[in-house]
């Protein structure tokens, strides 16, 4: 069998973010707060690896330090995503009928809202901050997983082996955990995978547009808003965030596809 | 399948249980919207007056604005001015916010149309190709391409675009609409170019993920083995899987039609757009509340207008949906 190139590649990026970001939360060459006016805008040298901005910091620190806001932002808000929506999904797709009609009608309502668009109508109230992003993207991501894996739970339900299981005198609670979960979990990381995608965007979004992480906690999103105005003269300031964010994102994307890919016995290759 | 009596009444049934699905929806969208906007810290007349405002500019606010009354009293009337086409006035303009919003449509609606059937098109067809071509060469470069295209935030998207079309080659306008509208069709239309590909590029990425699935889960289906086997070659035994991605895809579209809004949101930004999503953001930051709640009620209603059409064609599409 060929090894999928998707899983192998996103699972290198992620390993990659993952460094720099450990790497930055311990490490980075300059304080990424340091402003250092006679330095601004200088170009890369061994000095500065990636150069300095319009303030005269580091870029290459700043990346560092907005690594960790992206991959929490990515991590925490797909874990919410996966416990709450698969949970629900799968307590959809076995429990009472009564049940699963008030889950699915909910989720169907609530799954016509995008994580951006509840994030915009939450920070409206709250204002902005990271935990609003990761939380409200969180369980608007969470949304979607219901539908789906309900979706996924109910045809598995109803594969032979199942109703083996259930002839052998198999309770539900049994089968979900020896067979459904089993079959599900591609399916559920795929979902992670799309549930950090959304996250990682709708943060860098906001914070594009000033409503999602607020200073001093770095983001790239932020970094990128305010580079963006030096574009025609500093295109390298702006291209590193933007580089960063579309790596990462590509990386998530990947290790979904690869993972589908790999596990999906009803794929042919 | 109009000839018999009984599917007809049924098809009826279908149409009428999901008009019943959206009204329920925009009721309890319309609901969370008004209470999510309630649950602020204060109240709405303190949040747009600043906690220094004297106690009788707050009260004159509150009472102009119904803030006062009790909460199903407000949300009543809310949704009774709004059914009879009140969406009320703006808290620091005094405008109306139902005019101000039909003149920012002559933007957001074009954008929002064209971007939806580009990228649904694009979508079917990337996603039935790379699926065909995983093995190829050229097949993994669209693949990539597509992949690398759904990594690119739109914000990201739209200034690269800038940076190309409008900074380096000097083709089109870099952002803005102009004042006349429509009256000048050639510079209006330009004008909205790049916001448009901008918004189908970012749209169809995302779409072409389910095209893409859906294309790989018909490879692995009888149909396709049968079509393969009487002696198509793969590409014709492809499109018979035309309808069968379109339909899926079209639904996610139906799903998608408020992320399509959102992303004109940040595109009517980036390009400095008189759209109603850079309304929103400017309304959001003003604090504006009364007028961000209208304006969420008018995207809800949309949102569910377009479900359910969408709904009722794919229903018409997907013959196995009814039975």
């Amino acid at each position: 069998m060929k090894q999928s190139i998707s899983l192998r590649v996103g699972a290198g990026i992620l390993g990659f973010i993952s460094l720099i970001t450990v790497l930055g939360s311990f490490w980075t060459p300059y304080d990424s707060l340091v402003v250092d006016p006679a330095n601004r805008f200088a170009s890369p040298t061994w000095m500065h690896l990636l150069g300095t901005d319009q303030l005269g910091r580091d870029v290459l620190s700043n990346i560092l330090d907005g690594a960790r806001t992206t991959l929490l932002v990515g991590l925490l808000a797909s874990a919410i995503a996966i416990v709450v929506g698969g949970t629900l999904g799968i307590l959809a797709a076995t429990s009472r009928r009564w049940i699963d009609d008030v889950v699915t009608t909910v989720a169907d309502v609530f799954v016509a809202f995008p994580a951006l668009l509840i994030a915009l109508v939450v920070v409206a109230a709250f204002g902005p901050s990271t935990g609003v992003v990761v939380t409200t993207v969180g369980f608007s991501a969470g949304v979607s997983v219901i539908v789906v894996t309900r979706q996924e739970v109910v045809d598995i339900m109803r594969e032979p082996y199942v109703l083996a299981a259930r002839f052998s005198g198999g309770t539900t609670v049994k089968i979900v955990a020896r067979h459904v979960l089993r079959n599900l979990w591609p399916s559920l990381v795929v979902q992670a995978t799309s549930a950090a995608t959304i996250a990682i965007v709708a943060e860098s979004t906001l914070s594009y547009l000033g409503l999602g992480t607020t200073p001093p906690t770095p983001s790239w999103g932020r970094m990128l808003a305010s580079t963006q105005q030096y574009l025609l003269v500093h295109p390298l300031l702006t291209s590193w965030p933007a580089l960063f964010i579309c790596v990462s994102v590509t990386g998530v994307t990947l290790l979904g596809n690869g993972v589908r890919e790999r596990y999906d016995p009803n794929l042919v290759r | 399948m109009s000839g018999d009596p009984r599917r007809l009444t049924v098809d009826f049934m279908v149409v009428l249980r999901r008009l019943f699905v959206a009204l329920c929806g925009i009721a309890l969208s319309s609901v969370v919207v008004f209470i999510s906007l309630r649950v602020l810290p204060g109240d709405i007349a303190t949040t747009r007056l600043g906690i220094d405002a004297t106690p009788e500019a707050l009260a004159a606010l509150r009472d102009e604005y119904g803030l006062d009354q009790s909460y199903f009293s407000q949300y009543v009337d809310w949704i009774g001015n709004a059914v009879r086409g009140d969406l009320g006035t703006s808290m620091v303009t005094g405008d109306d916010v139902g005019s101000e919003i039909i003149s920012r449509l002559d933007v957001t609606m074009p954008l929002i149309i064209a971007s939806s059937v580009l990228s649904v098109t694009l979508a079917v067809w990337l996603g039935r190709r790379t699926t065909l071509r995983r093995g190829q060469t050229s097949g993994v470069i669209a693949d990539a391409l597509s992949q690398i295209g759904g990594a690119v935030p739109t914000f990201v998207v739209g200034v690269f675009l800038i940076t190309v079309f409008a900074v380096q080659l000097r083709l089109l306008p870099a952002g803005g609409f102009p004042t006349e509208g429509w009256r000048v069709p050639l510079d209006a239309l330009r004008s909205l170019l790049l916001p448009l590909l901008c918004l189908a590029a970012s749209q169809s990425s995302v779409l072409v993920r389910f095209a893409r699935s859906h294309s790989l889960d018909y490879l692995a289906s009888d149909a396709f083995r049968t079509a393969r086997s009487v002696g198509r070659n793969s590409d014709a035994a492809m499109a018979t899987a035309r309808r069968l991605v379109l339909t899926p895809v079209l639904g996610v579209t139906a799903l998608q039609i408020a992320t399509l809004l959102t992303g004109a949101v940040v595109v009517e930004s980036v390009f400095a757009l008189p759209g109603i999503g850079s309304m929103l953001i400017r309304d959001i930051a003003n604090r504006d509340l009364p007028k961000v709640q209208s304006t969420l009620l008018l995207v809800v209603v949309l949102v569910f207008l377009v479900r359910f059409v969408v709904d009722v064609i794919v229903d018409r599409l997907d013959p196995r949906r009814l039975s």
